[in-house]
């Protein structure tokens, strides 16, 4: 008996479990093209990781294959210390869908379902991914649009609401599932310049909360400021990485270089 | 006033056959054009092989002649099965021929309107670890309405009036019922008439309907005034 529990416990690995997310050699080709060369990454706890990158770099095909919208080619994941991804090897979708639902994922175009209101959008999932009862979800989901500033706005219809108002809708939808990551691809590229602001402010505020988020942006200074991590992608690998503030200090590698250049050319910070 | 001439009761059991067919057929067309389209979207080629014979062939015949083959096809086929001559009811057969009908237009309508839901909407619920009855149940069948209903639409009609086909294999529906009594009365034209203005009844009901389906459908899709 004794010897049991030790070994249980000598099986447990505590450390491992508490990193949200890590992987390794991840690859994902299409047809003949290779649009992720083998990336590795491990976001801890509170971690706040911006990935930066020019278009066609890979940034957005990394976040997709994290949950699954696009099957990796080859690498391994762990979601909250869960092995959800062996070279080549995918779930049941019963454990795609598990792994699914412990990241938030924040779409550029925001995809809420434009057939149900901005409330019903919100509580679908957490009714029938995590068996929450309609009345807890409904009050779980008024608090957070009385968070992203919503409140009002409940019972509208998606295509009644600015692109903004969608957006904080859509980080309301991924939040009530309360997952262990947030992952916003391109969170703000499809907004017009005025409503960017209201949308960056709510993502500032999760980051301030402590929550584990990747976030692919081409907004350098929000980058720079809100993040703790930052990566930049070139053709499928990571070129350069580090901290915000020694990286856009002092970029090393040309390609870096080359792109902040152009990004403030555009007249960006 | 119309001198209906003792036929007005056979007449209205006439309409209301037509109209049990129409909706019997309707309802199990549907299912068969849901269950087609799906087929059509199949990971497996065979079943996509199936769907497309399937609707190539029930689209390229008249729909005369398939009552007919499935009529007297049905009628031998329950003979060989109980061994001895079996009459196949003919409101059964109508039913089951307008069903493969229907179901073979609604399978290209369906198919066409699920692909008509942005894929987005579909990543959204498979990115919330949907699964996949869910996410057809919340998201996919409840869009995908808008775009059919048009093409459904057009497709009851035709059903409506293509159940007067159905009176060749002696089905007593309203086209069956005019018949007789405009043959025994020896005066088609108002019998005709009659009947006639009962379809375009029916298919008037029908529009109403099909417009308020068609609103309750774009629900969230029109933008507010």
């Amino acid at each position: 008996m004794l010897t049991q529990s030790e070994n249980s416990q000598f099986q447990t690995v505590p450390s491992e479990s508490r990193i949200p997310l890590r992987v390794k050699n991840l690859k994902k080709r299409f047809g003949r093209l290779d649009v992720l060369k083998g990336i590795s990454m491990t976001a801890q706890s509170g971690d706040v990781i911006s990935i930066l990158g020019s278009s066609g770099s890979g940034k957005s095909t990394f976040l997709r294959c994290l949950n699954l919208l696009e099957e990796p080619t080859d690498g391994e994941i762990w979601i909250a210390g869960r092995h959800v991804k062996a070279r080549g090897r995918l779930g049941s979708p019963r454990e795609v869908n598990a792994l699914r639902a412990k990241l938030g994922m924040v779409f550029q175009h925001f995809n809420l379902w434009s057939c149900k209101t901005v409330l019903e959008n919100i509580i679908e999932a957490p009714i029938h991914v995590l068996g929450i009862a309609k009345q807890e979800a409904c009050l779980r989901a008024e608090e957070l649009l009385l968070k992203v500033g919503l409140a009002d706005k409940r019972h509208d219809y998606p295509a009644h609401l600015s692109g903004g108002q969608q957006q904080r809708a859509a980080i309301a939808r991924a939040l009530a599932m309360e997952p262990e990551i947030l992952l916003f691809d391109e969170p703000t590229s499809a907004l017009d310049p005025e409503l960017v602001g209201e949308v960056l402010k709510v993502i500032r505020s999760l980051a301030d909360e402590g929550r584990t988020m990747l976030i692919v942006t081409h907004e350098l200074a929000f980058a720079r400021q809100v993040s703790n991590h930052v990566v930049f992608f070139h053709q499928g690998q990571v070129e350069e990485e580090g901290h915000p503030d020694e990286l856009f200090r002092r970029p090393t590698s040309p390609r870096f270089k080359q792109f902040l250049s152009a990004q403030i050319g555009e007249g960006c910070p | 006033m119309i001198d209906l001439q003792g036929f007005g009761d056979q007449i209205a059991v006439g309409a209301f056959t037509t109209l049990r067919t129409a909706f019997a057929s309707l309802a199990l067309g549907v299912c068969v054009g849901l269950c087609g389209a799906l087929a059509k979207r199949s990971r497996m080629r065979i079943i996509r092989r199936l769907a497309d014979c399937y609707t190539t062939i029930v689209r390229g015949v008249p729909e005369l002649l398939i009552i007919l083959i499935l009529y007297f096809g049905g009628t031998v086929a329950m003979t060989t099965l109980f061994g001895h001559y079996v009459e196949v009811d003919a409101f059964a057969a109508g039913v089951f021929a307008l069903t493969i009908v229907f179901g073979a237009y609604a399978t290209e309508v369906f198919r066409a309107a699920i692909q008509a839901v942005p894929s987005g909407q579909i990543e959204a619920a498979q990115a919330l670890g949907l699964s996949k009855f869910c996410m057809w149940r919340l998201v996919i069948l409840p869009q995908m309405w808008r775009h059919a209903l048009p093409g459904l639409g057009n497709l009851w009609l035709t059903l409506l009036k293509d159940t007067a086909l159905i009176s060749v294999v002696g089905l007593e529906d309203l086209m069956r019922k005019t018949s007789i009594a405009a043959g025994s009365t020896h005066d088609p034209l108002t019998f005709y008439s009659i009947a006639a203005g009962l379809y375009l009844f029916f298919t008037s009901i029908s529009l109403v309907g099909l417009t308020w389906l068609e609103r309750c459908a774009e629900r969230g899709v029109r933008f507010a005034k």
